[in-house]
């Protein structure tokens, strides 16, 4: 057995063990526990709806202070607003959080909504973003929208 | 370097097999210690497959004429940037590149899979890890690329001459991944099936592993039609050869899937249909590796002989016949959410896109097999040729390109007919009106006009959903027109970049179209200082020289193009006589427009030093190869993850409490 065939063998076996150890170490490691049956879940944490509240406030303020025009801020209280509901309603369909909370958060939104704007928000018939029904194309998309 | 590439490999096929009955079995005895144990030997065995990947590209680059495989793929005259393409020149070294890349694909999947698909994770590993545990068994047992020879030639038989092309660095590695890349959607919708999830949970990773597929087929079609356009010497790009269409068909599935899993995402709806195209789609790709591996119809893409074929169908057959029993057993619980709101609606067209893609499919699939059912009943093969797919796929295609156009207008849920006769009218007007100029033109061929007034159709439509958005855009944020227009495709990826793709596909419609109707071929034998006419062109050969190399012979002869009267041109179309093959490659001179491609390739170089050539002028069929690109960069933009715009920055966790900030204002 030449010396280049000893190394390939050695390396080999290197691999061997390596593929062990990493295999052996999620049972003395792992202790998570399986999810239940039928359990769901939800990609968005509270950390995600603090942030998105957060930036809605902070557009407000900048709103206020003139730096931002009203079509700026619209669009964006828009992008936010969709962000919102998003994660809400991703959790309340995994069943997470208390249902009483997340309609309050709801409420808030829309009432956050009434103050801004008297504009009515529809849901694009084409991509489903919550645009308001002024423009004649949706600005997400580009849809022309029934008048 | 042999004995690293089989003990890696031993070791990958043993880690597949652990994580497939680890998976399985730690989900129904709740134990979470195995099922991650065998989701770490997943990932240690798409690692131990690139250390063998590793070891056989290095056995190449030093020529270990010692083990077999290198010894027939390579020889001491192959440059060694063919390395790469000698490596899956064979069976063995193929099924190690697809056991590779499933192992990587199938580690990134679970990898990024949501959190919400975690319960049904476990399956999704098992049929990952059993695939690819069928795929190493077959390399390791029956293909092994590490296999040693009894004694050490001097000198190896050579890299297959027709390989040594640009397109073959891509097309082969492009066309495998795609085809073993659906497994990946498949795992999901069959992991889900099997854990009960039958909602919607598979939708995202499964639509993200679908296009991913779907653009590596793609991509290894077009460059396969490339290179046989270039390099096979018959002035086309394709033939409907069993292996051509063993992976067309695939692709086909997998382009009803991608379309019809946004109804699923964006509705509920159709859930029961994306499962059967996804089930479709596997068992096409299954039968893909099948015809290429042994299947037995003869074919130039095909690995030739091989005892694989039967163990390929065996699998094909439990890949298909499984993943339907489990989906009449899930049967029950795969209701859509909601019911078709309207015939007239954007969920409509994507019904009628997969039933025309079926049909397509199933077409190409008759086609392919009706040899060997004729052989079988009626001791005579009838092949069926091209006139066949013309006549019955032309006019599905057709249709298909008609939806495309009408499809991306329509809205969802439901439309009015004013609405959409508001929306189709300008795309009605530029498709008549092509066809209107095309006539006067003295155009007068009924399938062309449809055609190229189809894609005037499909892309007036595009341009004006694109006009129409940026002008909205700019009228709302007061860019300029570029910046809105790029704003607006950054705002909705998926859709813009699938425009984009539709476009790629009226450059190939372009392509096909003019190449089927409006070409010209000529077949001449010409002496030095001969001169030959065809269409606008005329023809001057002024001789050949023959260069002997290495491994082959050289004839490269030249030819100038002249275009009324004045010289264009002067080209050197190429051919090479291989003696250890008794093959001969040739590499077209082609002169290259949007408008037409002029065509030259040597059939024959005789003693006397006149060559035979074959002479083409190709309308078109640069959009074919242009559309490819094109097709990349939309299929990277509809993936590329969506962000939604935030220029406020967004203040740190704390300051704000969820339930009473929002009234400050």
């Amino acid at each position: 057995m030449d010396s280049e065939t000893l190394i390939s063998i050695l390396f080999g076996a290197i691999l061997a063990l390596f593929s062990i150890a990493t295999v052996g170490y999620s049972f003395v490691n792992n202790r998570r526990p399986l999810p239940e049956e039928n359990a769901t879940y939800s990609d968005y944490t509270d950390q995600d709806l603090a942030n998105i509240f957060d930036a809605i406030s902070t557009l407000d303020l900048e709103f206020q202070l003139g730096r931002l025009s009203q079509e700026q801020f619209r669009e964006q209280f828009q992008a936010y607003r969709l962000q919102a509901a998003t994660v809400l309603r991703d959790k309340l369909e995994a069943g997470h959080g208390n249902p009483t909370w997340v309609l309050e958060q709801e409420i808030l939104l829309a009432r956050y909504q009434l103050e801004n704007r008297e504009e009515r928000i529809i849901s694009c018939p084409d991509c489903s973003a919550s645009i308001l029904d002024t423009p004649t194309n949706c600005p997400h998309c580009g849809s022309e929208l029934a008048s | 370097m042999a004995e690293l590439g089989a003990i890696s490999l031993w070791i990958a096929l043993a880690l597949a097999a652990y994580s497939t009955t680890g998976s399985v079995v730690g989900k129904l005895r709740l134990a979470p210690a195995l099922v991650e144990s065998a989701k770490t030997a997943m990932y240690v065995a798409a690692l131990a497959l690139l250390v063998s990947t590793l070891s056989l590209v290095i056995a190449f680059i030093s020529r270990d004429f010692e083990i077999a495989y290198v010894a027939a793929h390579s020889d001491l005259a192959m440059e060694n940037k063919f390395t790469w393409v000698a490596f899956y020149a064979g069976n063995e070294g193929s099924l190690l590149y697809i056991g590779t890349i499933l192992a990587i694909m199938s580690s990134i999947a679970v990898w990024r899979s949501p959190e919400k698909f975690r319960d049904a994770l476990p399956y999704t590993t098992a049929v990952l890890m059993l695939t690819l545990s069928f795929f190493l068994s077959v390399t390791a047992i029956m293909a092994n690329p590490f296999e040693k020879l009894p004694f050490v030639p001097i000198d190896g038989e050579g890299i297959n001459p027709l390989l040594t092309h640009f397109g073959m660095f891509f097309h082969p590695p492009a066309l495998m991944a795609g085809l073993i890349g659906i497994t990946v959607p498949f795992a999901f919708a069959t992991g889900s099936l099997l854990a009960g999830k039958t909602a919607d949970e598979w939708v995202d990773p499964g639509r993200v592993w679908g296009i991913i597929s779907w653009a590596l087929l793609a991509s290894g079609l077009l460059l396969g039609s490339w290179w046989a356009y270039t390099i096979l010497g018959w002035g086309g790009f394709w033939f409907w050869d069993p292996v051509e269409n063993a992976a067309f068909m695939p692709w086909l599935g997998i382009t009803a899937f991608i379309h019809s899993i946004m109804v699923q995402k964006r509705r509920g709806m159709f859930r029961m249909w994306n499962i059967v195209l996804v089930n479709v789609s596997f068992g096409l790709a299954l039968y893909g590796m099948f015809m290429n591996r042994g299947g037995s119809v003869p074919s130039v893409h095909s690995f030739g002989e091989s005892s694989l074929g039967w163990i390929f169908l065996m699998f094909l057959a439990i890949g298909v016949i499984i993943p339907f029993a489990i989906f009449i057993w899930r049967y029950p619980m795969l209701k859509s959410a909601r019911n078709l709101d309207s015939m007239l609606s954007r969920e409509a067209a994507f019904l009628i896109n997969n039933m025309l893609l079926l049909a397509i499919a199933f077409v190409t699939l008759w086609g392919t097999v009706y040899p060997l059912l004729s052989r079988f009943t009626n001791d005579e093969e009838i092949t069926v040729a091209r006139p066949f797919y013309d006549q019955v796929n032309g006019p599905l295609m057709l249709a298909l390109v008609f939806l495309m156009g009408i499809g991306p207008l329509i809205p969802w849920r439901k439309a009015t007919l004013t609405s959409v006769r508001r929306s189709l009218l300008p795309p009605i007007i530029g498709g008549l009106a092509t066809v209107a100029i095309l006539v006067i033109l003295g155009l007068h061929k009924e399938y062309a006009l449809v055609g190229f007034g189809l894609s005037s159709f499909v892309t007036t439509g595009i341009l004006m959903e694109w006009y129409r958005g940026t002008r909205s855009r700019r009228r709302s944020s007061g860019e300029n027109f570029a910046a809105s227009f790029i704003h607006l495709i950054m705002a909705n990826r998926p859709r813009y970049g699938g425009y984009i793709v539709h476009l790629s596909v009226v450059m190939v419609t372009l392509g096909i179209v003019g190449t089927s109707f409006f070409s010209t071929q000529k077949d001449v034998v010409m002496n030095p200082g001969d001169r030959v006419s065809i269409e606008d062109y005329e023809l001057a050969y002024l001789g050949s020289i023959e260069t002997p190399k290495g491994n082959r012979t050289e004839y490269i002869s030249t030819v100038q193009i002249f275009r009324d009267g004045e010289l264009i041109d002067t080209t050197r179309p190429q051919r090479d006589f291989y003696p250890n093959f008794n093959m001969a490659s040739t590499s077209a001179a082609i002169r290259s427009t949007p408008v037409e491609d002029l065509y030259i390739v040597p059939s024959e170089n005789l003693p006397d030093g006149s060559v035979g050539f074959r002479i083409l002028v190709n309308p078109l069929i640069w959009w074919m190869w242009v559309a490819g690109p094109v097709m990349v960069i939309g299929t990277i933009i509809a993936l590329w993850p969506q962000k939604v715009s935030t220029s406020v920055p967004v203040p740190s966790y704390g300051r704000f409490s969820p339930g009473t900030r929002p009234t400050a204002a």
